[in-house]
């Protein structure tokens, strides 16, 4: 399994905001039939690993993937409905602060026009990608996550 | 990727507290991404751990018929990497109960006796289940028990 909660990136504002989308499919290892939920649902805090996955983009393509983000904190987050197999996630985060050592989003998770999570204030540590992954790899995934075509 | 977050209940008050372990180990599926060059495990997975171990402990005061969903979370902290061969205790505390009826919990993870994360206030709103549901789910604490309380 890769542990991507990211699909597809659509948009990115330097220093403003992110976008993109997940979608939520029964195929999931997350749906292993061992919830006790009468219907397959996501876990809730997988929605949070969601939009925090989304800011460490932003961090990686606003950085030419030099550095991305590492979870620090996170200030309230209300969960509005669990989203499950078929929801199609929009994903949206945007900057409240940032310096050379860390950066503060706030987001929300939408499917259609229903706000179905929101984030206030989740704090990353932004340090250099190659302490965690090869940048060159990272930007090749960044390529296809936003449509570049193969070549 | 098995989706139990929890792999035994070491004490159990229910309705009020849990403490419970959780070993981290390198053949877990999200390390292979979390990251190639230096696995750790992701702070939301531990954040659903501690809302498992908190619902659990409320769940065991009607004998797991009734499950809670995560509604809102204050203050979450992740102050160290947590890596494979980490053994995670992890505990959770009832805090009060809210107008609305949600029950709120403190909960926090440690490695050797120190904090790794920590969360100030989880909200979980309690549900009622369906008889297999709840079933699944006492099924789902006696596995990963271990310790099976007087009114399982």
């Amino acid at each position: 399994m890769r542990f991507y909660m990211v699909d597809r990136i659509l948009e990115v504002q330097k220093d403003v905001s992110i976008k993109g989308l997940k979608n939520v499919s029964i195929v999931e290892d997350f749906f292993s039939g061992q919830s006790s939920e009468d219907e397959p649902e996501l876990p809730m805090p997988l929605l949070i690993e969601a939009l925090a996955q989304l800011g460490a983009w932003f961090v990686a393509a606003t950085s030419d993937f030099e550095k991305r983000a590492v979870l620090l904190s996170l200030g309230e987050l209300r969960f509005h409905r669990p989203a499950r197999p078929g929801d199609q996630l929009l994903l949206e985060d945007w900057v409240v602060s940032a310096s050379d050592d860390n950066a503060v989003v706030s987001g929300r998770i939408r499917v259609g026009d229903e706000i179905i999570m929101e984030m206030d204030e989740c704090m990353c540590a932004i340090i250099p990608t190659g302490n965690l992954e090869d940048p060159a790899q990272m930007r090749l995934t960044y390529e296809w996550l936003t449509g570049g075509a193969a070549r | 990727m098995r989706y139990l977050l929890i792999d035994r209940v070491l004490e159990l008050e229910p309705g009020q507290f849990i403490r419970a372990v959780r070993n981290v180990t390198l053949t877990e599926d999200v390390l292979a991404t979390h990251f190639p060059n230096f696995p750790i495990l992701p702070g939301v997975i531990i954040t659903d751990t501690l809302t498992q171990a908190a619902s659990w402990a409320y769940a065991a005061q009607t004998d797991f018929a009734v499950g809670t969903r995560l509604y809102t979370l204050r203050e979450a902290k992740f102050r160290r990497y947590v890596r494979p061969g980490d053994q995670l205790i992890i505990e959770a505390r009832h805090l009060r109960d809210e107008e609305g009826g949600c029950t709120v919990w403190q909960a926090k993870a440690l490695v050797n006796s120190r904090p790794v994360a920590s969360i100030k206030e989880l909200w979980l709103a309690p549900r009622s289940l369906s008889p297999e549901a709840a079933d699944r789910q006492r099924r789902n604490f006696r596995y990963c028990g271990g310790l099976v309380p007087a009114l399982v």
